[in-house]
């Protein structure tokens, strides 16, 4: 079956299945080999590197203040006309006066109901 | 990296100046007293809530486990649970005080009443609190417990006559309104000497009204009679929905009144 005469064998089959052929690569240098020297980052890019950085904050910090300025403006702003009452004569302003007070004498409205406290509060039950 | 550091000053200010600045929120309206002591007194039930599950919780433990460190837990628990009960209702009865206080429409003599009654209340409480205050064991602090519960229905009775009070004392108010409205809206028909057609039919408008307002008052003494009878205990949370009910049919025909008022003023 894993002969290597079956043509239908894939490609993938054949790795599975055999050992692997390529040589170990001895872990601790040799002797006298010279490491190829590292290239330290050119001063450019660290300064390209900060100032995209710095750029990319000052869009962050703007694109903030503009939503902040837009939630301001969120804010319902006192109506800078007058009070309607203000152009009201004084029996139109008695006549809107009775009517708050019929508004507030409706005898459904109990806005002042006893508080919901419990009266046996005991630690051990009362006979 | 001067420039570096240039440029990060830069930024510190453009965040001081471009931040917007926070918005300085406007005095709060302090309202009428009542309004003042109503923001007193929500957060006291808040609290009065949180610490009865608290205090039903450790003694359901007390109950079940019965050691000294859980009866500690219940003590402490009860202790402070009684404190925020009298608090919230000294809190409520100030308030009621200072609703039937600002009282337009009721007697003065009724007014003192009232406010005598909630006052002796409110002093009660007090002394009760001092009592909590003081106790620190299991058989104190459930003695004071029943001795709130023997004047429970006391204070919803009075609660509940205040109450009344007030409903009563607000219709009423309005209708003095009403009628003095009536009056000056019907002096002003008369000096505008209007053709005897026009003049009748004010008159008929006034005279419906008239009736209306008279119809308001006998309500309003039908409701205030069914008060006064009743003693310090008998005042119940029935007896005020029955004069609620009352009410409301004078209430009704205040609206109606006031519908009236407006087509007289035209």
């Amino acid at each position: 079956m894993s002969d290597g005469n079956d043509q239908t064998q894939f490609m993938e089959d054949q790795v599975l299945w055999q050992k692997p052929t390529t040589p170990e690569v001895p872990l601790v240098p040799t002797e006298g080999a010279v490491s190829p020297p590292k290239k330290k980052p050119p001063v450019k890019l660290i300064l390209a590197a900060v100032f995209g950085g710095i750029f990319l904050l000052m869009i962050i910090i703007v694109m903030i203040s503009g939503m902040g300025r837009n939630s301001l403006q969120l804010v319902p702003q006192p109506s800078p006309s007058p009070s309607p009452t203000a152009q009201l004569t004084d029996f139109e302003k008695s006549m809107v006066q009775l009517h708050q007070d019929i508004v507030d004498a409706d005898p459904a409205v109990n806005d002042l109901p006893f508080p919901p406290v419990n009266p046996s509060l005991f630690i051990i039950q009362q006979q | 990296m001067a420039i570096v550091g240039l440029l990060i000053a830069f930024i510190l200010q453009i965040v001081f100046f471009v931040t917007p600045q926070p918005v300085r929120a406007q005095d709060a309206n302090t309202g009428t007293p009542v309004e003042a002591t109503f923001a007193v007194y929500i957060p006291q039930l808040e609290s009065y809530r949180t610490k009865e599950s608290r205090f039903i919780i450790a003694r359901e433990q007390y109950r079940q486990v019965q050691t000294l460190a859980s009866l500690e837990e219940v003590v402490k628990a009860s202790k402070e649970v009684q404190l925020a009960r009298i608090d919230v209702l000294m809190t409520y009865f100030n308030m009621l005080r200072e609703a039937v206080g600002a009282l337009k429409g009721a007697e003065v003599t009724k007014k003192m009443e009232q406010s005598n009654r909630l006052l002796t209340i409110t002093t009660e409480l007090g002394v009760l609190r001092q009592q909590i205050q003081d106790s620190n064991d299991r058989i104190a602090l459930d003695n004071i417990s029943a001795q709130y519960q023997n004047r429970h229905i006391a204070y919803i009775s009075a609660a509940y006559s205040a109450l009344s009070l007030i409903r009563i004392a607000n219709i009423q108010s309005a209708t003095d309104q009403l009628g003095l409205l009536t009056s000056q809206v019907f002096a002003s028909i008369q000096e505008s000497s209007p053709s005897a057609t026009v003049f009748a039919e004010k008159q008929r408008g006034y005279d419906e009204l008239a009736r209306t307002i008279t119809q308001i008052k006998e309500i309003l003494s039908n409701a205030t009679t069914r008060t006064e009878p009743l003693g310090v205990e008998e005042f119940t949370a029935n007896t005020y929905t029955q004069i609620v009910d009352i009410l409301s049919s004078a209430f009704t025909k205040l609206q109606l009144a006031e519908s009236f008022l407006k087509e007289l003023a035209k």
